[in-house]
């Protein structure tokens, strides 16, 4: 180290004083969009409490941050937060699994069979076309008013999307690179899976992404029709008894567990796709 | 050079078929590669040189004809056999190492013995320290490199060489010719090019096979005879008196100022 070294966090590591300069400017930026961002949300926190006090707008139709942050530790402490939050978690993971596991097995099998991926074509194409809340009843009809016709509901949402863009990611494979791999010999097995399936690996990476999204929906949507546990049931609750701030708290909770998965499937693709990492 | 023969496709053709209609790309076109030869096959543009080694390297089954290596008909691909293609497609999501090596693993040969060789192969051409690259971290040059080693990684007695200098830049084209050459001289392999370069053909070959346009049959065959001070190498053989008389002779076998103009 030449200079003087200096122990701010702005200029850690730098090699050089022009260095530090450039990596002073960099992080410098990076602190102010942080805190921005965090005073954007205590203004707009600041104003909704501040309005609901003082009348500018009916905190009985709006609830206000305090309620919900009173509300929160209600939930918490009777429990009733953590049997929720597990619920819809469960019943999301569940669907978002099934959904992707069967999709991109489903998926395997059209490549590797063209002609049923023929016949099949037309059918995925129009139930991955139709809206699956339009199915919710028929698999409450089917199921019953159970976890089951919550996750077959999330699951439905999510497969067909999954079978079509992972199939599409499969077909699109190098016909180079299984020409490579057929000049040593491969196996129609060996194709699929030294060229075929990790081609699409950032294909699934962005399907995973969205079936994540897709599940909550799949899982909300199936909870506010047939369930007696779950944020969605919460937030029908909630409505029904018109008690507002037990709906803005679920929707909060709901905002939290959708932002956690998404930041869990990205630690993923950290690290299944590391030749892209740079 | 042994004349003892190891490559000889006999009576072949092709025809591709398309909705359309058919194509034919071959016909009855016979041929011969001695062991330990260097040949190259040049030809007119779309002519079918691809298809022809399509059949020989066995990825391609021809619509009449078969394809003998050492007078035993071979149908589909054969371990003897190993292939260079035009571009390197290297799989981005390997590791320099790990696309060398990927030969190997579906050969199923992937051994102690056979990974130690692809990291000597790795190491001799240049690649040392490149192990745990990805491809997009290398040069055009050091990518086609690779590409070689994953060939070569396998022992194959045959190569068989689509273009794989045309997408590279001049110098490092050289150079890899150089190394290519060398390998095959040094290890007694068999090779067969198949290159739109007239000059390329000249410089590394011991015989010439000209073919005619489509549907494609053998026109001419030179045996190169050059006249250089050391040992031949395609960069001497270059300067070598005879050279320039090879390519008048074969470009105007190929005929191609009447073709394009």
């Amino acid at each position: 180290m030449n200079g003087a070294p200096s122990s701010s966090f702005l200029t850690r590591g730098a090699v050089s004083e022009r260095h530090a300069q450039f990596l002073r400017s960099l992080r410098l930026r990076q602190t102010k969009v942080l805190i921005v961002q965090f005073a954007v949300l205590a203004a707009f926190l600041g104003l909704w409490q501040l309005a609901a006090t003082w009348r500018i707008i009916d905190p009985f139709i709006t609830s206000q941050p305090s309620a919900i942050a009173q509300k929160f530790l209600e939930l918490a402490n009777d429990g009733s937060l953590g049997y929720n939050v597990a619920i819809t978690v469960f019943e999301t993971l569940v669907g978002f699994a099934v959904g992707t596991v069967a999709g991109i097995a489903i998926a395997g099998l059209f490549w590797w069979w063209d002609f049923l991926s023929d016949v099949a074509d037309p059918y995925v194409v129009v139930l991955n076309a139709t809206p699956k809340m339009a199915l919710g009843p028929v698999f409450i009809i089917w199921l019953g008013a159970t976890i089951s016709a919550v996750i077959a509901l999330a699951v439905s949402i999510s497969l067909f999307v999954t079978i079509l863009s992972v199939y599409s990611a499969f077909r699109q494979a190098d016909p180079d690179k299984l020409v490579v791999v057929s000049s040593f010999g491969a196996s129609k097995w060996q194709q699929f899976s030294k060229v075929v399936f990790p081609s699409a690996v950032p294909t699934i990476i962005a399907t995973l992404k969205v079936n994540i999204g897709l599940s909550l929906i799949g899982t909300i949507v199936g909870e506010f029709l047939a369930a007696n546990a779950g944020l969605g049931y919460l937030i029908i609750y909630g409505q029904n008894i018109f008690n507002m701030s037990l709906v803005m708290t679920s929707v909060v909770i709901l905002t939290v567990i959708a932002g956690a998965m998404y930041y869990a499937v990205s630690l993923i693709e950290r690290h299944l796709v590391p030749w892209r990492r740079d | 050079m042994s004349a003892r023969e190891r490559i000889r496709g006999e009576g072949l053709s092709y025809t591709y078929l398309t909705r359309t209609g058919e194509t034919l790309a071959l016909k009855d076109l016979d041929l011969t590669i001695r062991a330990g030869e260097f040949c190259s096959i040049v030809g007119p543009s779309g002519c079918g040189k691809s298809t022809l080694l399509g059949i020989i390297s066995g990825l391609l089954q021809p619509t009449e004809g078969q394809v003998l290596l050492d007078g035993v008909n071979i149908r589909g691909t054969h371990e003897r056999v190993g292939i260079l293609l035009q571009k390197d497609h290297l799989f981005e999501w390997r590791t320099v190492l790990q696309n060398a090596e990927l030969g190997l693993e579906i050969r199923g040969g992937n051994t102690a013995e056979a990974r130690r060789r692809a990291h000597q192969l790795l190491e001799s051409y240049g690649l040392a320290g490149f192990e745990n690259s990805y491809p997009h971290q290398l040069s055009g040059g050091m990518r086609q490199r690779v590409a070689l080693i994953r060939t070569l990684a396998t022992d194959p007695d045959v190569l068989l060489l689509d273009e794989p200098f045309s997408a590279l830049d001049y110098q490092t084209k050289l150079i890899l010719e150089r190394d290519v050459h060398r390998i095959i001289r040094e290890d007694k392999k068999t090779a067969l090019l198949v290159t739109h370069d007239i000059e390329e053909a000249v410089s590394m070959s011991d015989r010439v096979i000209v073919l005619s346009g489509r549907p494609a049959q053998v026109k001419n065959v030179y045996d190169i005879a050059l006249t250089v001070a050391a040992e031949r190498t395609p960069m001497n053989s270059r300067d070598a008196p005879e050279f320039r008389a090879y390519c008048k002779s074969i470009w105007e076998d190929l005929d191609i100022e009447r073709r394009t103009l």
